[in-house]
């Protein structure tokens, strides 16, 4: 990743939607829908939620598009309300969500015959997301857009309102909880 | 101690084993969903625009306020609440109070000079 140009095109085309162009929403959204689905799939690992998650950024998104100011990269604006709109949900469901198992359509998976090798594959899976989502919900969010978006330091760190360092700290200290708690799926 | 603790996961492993967490495909009505909801959602109100169109103008307001208000504490009046009137009518009285002055010294029955 290269180091971000004063106005990025995802910025230049949010500023055409602030003068009303609705075309070019429709751009932002084509470009970013599934990375930002994605990503809250991650951290909230439940898909259904994950898309209404989804919606309600990019509402925000188009709501605030009357006082967007090009501040920081587009992406980096994005998945910080992406994270916590997140966070936000994760605090609303923790006392009614214990997700012990695997979610209902892997389940289903399971029990279709002749297929050990897919069911180990989703116990490995399943110990993954269940490493991931052990994650202090802060490191889970670093993790997340590290690994699967790609996001540089600064960016992970505009996106959490926080320091560089304290990305790396973050960063540093999740994946040493992941290795450790992983370890054994490396033998195999 | 477990094989897991004498053996750490590299980094390099780790990351490979991260790629196993797939994400499912997003729904096909996503969009459709999506642009429901913008259009049942209500237009900027007119403070939104408004503030969207004011927002240069506040800073030269600010400064704009700050002069006025400087302008017009240099100009104050030396002594605020008395006007030109009242120190005219001031002056008079205490004339006046010198001219009785005057007569209560004189005996009685006499004349002031």
């Amino acid at each position: 990743m290269g180091a971000a140009p004063a106005i990025d095109f995802d910025a230049e085309l949010m500023l055409r939607v602030r003068e009303g162009d609705e075309s070019c929403f429709q751009a932002l959204l084509d470009r970013h829908r599934n990375s930002l689905v994605h990503f809250l799939y991650r951290m909230v690992q439940d898909s259904g939620a994950a898309e209404d998650l989804a919606q309600d950024v990019f509402l925000k998104i188009y709501r605030s598009r009357t006082n967007y100011e090009v501040t920081a990269r587009f992406t980096t604006w994005m998945f910080r309300i992406a994270t916590h709109t997140a966070l936000n949900w994760l605090r609303d469901e923790k006392h009614n969500r214990r997700q012990a198992s695997l979610e209902p359509d892997q389940q289903v998976e399971d029990r279709q015959p002749s297929t050990e090798a897919r069911l180990v594959q989703n116990v490995r899976v399943a110990e993954i997301r269940d490493a991931i989502r052990s994650l202090p919900e802060k490191q889970r969010a670093a993790v997340l857009m590290h690994k699967y978006q790609g996001m540089d330091y600064a960016q992970i760190a505009g996106a959490l309102e926080c320091s560089e360092s304290a990305v790396k700290s973050l960063l540093f200290r999740a994946y040493e909880s992941l290795r450790a708690r992983l370890a054994h799926l490396g033998t195999r | 101690m477990t094989n897991s603790e004498n053996n750490p996961l590299d980094q390099e492993t780790l990351l490979r084993l991260l790629d196993e967490f797939e994400a499912p495909p997003v729904s096909l009505d996503f969009n459709r969903r999506l642009w429901q909801k913008l259009e049942a959602a209500p237009p900027p109100s007119f403070w939104d625009l408004a503030r969207t169109w004011l927002k240069p103008a506040i800073p030269l307001a600010v400064i704009a306020a700050l002069v006025i208000a400087g302008f017009t504490f240099d100009h104050r009046p030396a002594t605020p609440g008395m006007t030109t009137l009242d120190a005219d009518r001031m002056e008079r009285t205490l004339e006046d109070i010198q001219l009785l002055g005057q007569f209560e010294k004189t005996p009685d029955g006499d004349p002031a000079v």
